[in-house]
């Protein structure tokens, strides 16, 4: 992944994460704003702010629980339409993983990646399903011990 | 499921949601299939894709190499997906595969712990399978039940068409297959306000996802529909079980009953409500299919 650089800007830890970065070439257009649905139906998500902030490498109030990024629908519009190359949500993700790396995000993300790293899949089956799936001849779930597996394969086992 | 003598040309990938939690919807997607000549094939190895919302916001790297191990379990059989997170996790996970030197290499190294080779193959949601035109032409064939006069408000959502740099279906923007298919099922389909924006649901901000939904939702009852179709499992909840909760914390009462698009051909092509286990939905739809 080429980086690039730009004069003026920073280089902070966020500023290096691989398509973070991206985030450099963004000169406010403000085109992300205008069809995002987390900025129509909330107060404090502006995408064009964020961008903004990480090429300035300003990173205070973006990273943690707190922050607005967790609005985000990722909805993949501003990716679409971005004219500067940036690609938005992977600079929102990359947020997103700082703060998890700082562990400081919502529980939910927590307990996704513990329920597939222990099972394979988000969340477990109710008797009610596994019921359900037999009468309905559908095949069945996957072994649970798949997540002795996905660990070794994250070098966590 | 697989009809006698159909031979497999997909590996199928149900994802979570609907595994866990709509097994109806996952039967309609196979019955769709099957009973258009796509011949399917099960891999029980598969795991969650992973998603790409929640899981990837924990680890980008973590979520590639699972992608990777997914990619990498089957054969030789391009892969067919329920749910549009599913294919757009797993095609943009191809994507960076083969474009990303450092990357692939990355991933290549991790699932070499437990002996997989990396393998890139397609992956499609159902949808552009059966929206090629031999399909559509055989299911103008096999549909049965009149239609007429149901409005439908198709809800595309995000991922069945983005990012287009590596989904490559449909208009990323304005998509137009779900309406033809609706319209070839013999009913109405209806354009509205902010018809092409997400239905809210991967938002971590519950009042967020919701002011979404709500919205959605008035803007479809306004263009007048009788019906909402989906193509992802998550659009379906948030619709389905969100009416509930609006109604509980909002007071306001929507009366749309939802459906997978894949349920809607099932009607349309023969079968009863029961047997595609409208039942099981929270939304009603009272009598009218």
């Amino acid at each position: 992944m080429a980086m690039y650089r730009i004069e003026g800007t920073s280089d902070t830890e966020l500023s290096r994460i691989a398509r973070a970065d991206l985030a450099r070439l963004c000169y406010t257009c403000g085109i992300c704003v205008g069809d995002c649905p987390a900025a129509r139906f909330s107060d404090d998500f502006n995408p064009r702010h964020i961008f903004l902030k990480v090429c300035l490498g300003i990173e205070d109030g973006l990273v943690g629980e707190a922050s607005p990024i967790w609005k985000c629908t990722t909805c993949y519009t501003c990716y679409e339409r971005c004219p500067a190359g940036v690609k938005p949500l992977d600079v929102i993700l990359a947020l997103r993983n700082l703060s998890y790396g700082r562990d400081s995000c919502p529980e939910g993300v927590k307990n996704v990646r513990a329920s597939v790293l222990a099972g394979g899949m988000v969340g477990v089956p109710t008797q009610r399903v596994k019921d359900l799936r037999k009468q309905l001849r559908l095949p069945d779930l996957p072994d649970e011990d798949v997540g002795t597996e996905l660990k070794e394969i994250l070098g966590e086992a | 499921m697989k009809p006698e003598g159909l031979a497999a040309q997909y590996t199928f990938f149900p994802g979570c949601l609907a595994r866990l939690k709509l097994p109806q919807v996952e039967r309609s997607v196979r019955l769709a299939l099957t009973g258009l000549g796509i011949g399917l094939r099960d891999e029980p190895r598969f795991t969650c894709c992973p998603d790409p919302v929640v899981f990837r916001s924990a680890s980008r790297r973590d979520w590639l190499t699972l992608a990777a191990r997914n990619l990498s379990l089957d054969s030789d059989l391009p892969i067919v997906t329920l749910c549009p997170g599913c294919a757009s996790s797993l095609s943009e996970a191809g994507h960076l595969l083969s474009h990303d030197t450092e990357a692939r290499q990355a991933a290549e190294r991790s699932l070499s712990r437990e002996n997989i080779k990396l393998r890139i193959p397609e992956v499609s949601h159902f949808l552009r399978l059966l929206t090629e035109i031999a399909v559509m032409e055989k299911l103008k064939d096999a549909v049965s039940a009149d239609l007429s006069g149901i409005k439908v408000a198709c809800h595309y959502g995000c991922h069945l068409v983005r990012p287009s740099e590596a989904v490559h279906f449909d208009d990323p923007e304005k998509p137009t297959s779900m309406d033809t298919l609706v319209a070839i099922l013999g009913a109405e389909p209806l354009d509205y306000e902010d018809k092409y924006m997400c239905c809210g649901r991967p938002s971590m901000d519950e009042a967020t996802s919701m002011a979404i939904a709500e919205h959605k939702l008035s803007s479809m009852k306004a263009a007048g529909c009788s019906l909402l179709v989906v193509a992802c499992p998550f659009c379906f909840e948030q619709f389905d079980l969100g009416q509930v909760m609006l109604a509980r914390k909002a007071g306001r009462e929507f009366g749309i009953p939802v459906v997978y698009v894949t349920q809607l051909m099932g009607i349309a092509m023969g079968r009863t409500p029961q047997e595609m286990g409208f039942d099981l939905h929270r939304s009603k739809l009272k009598g009218l299919l």
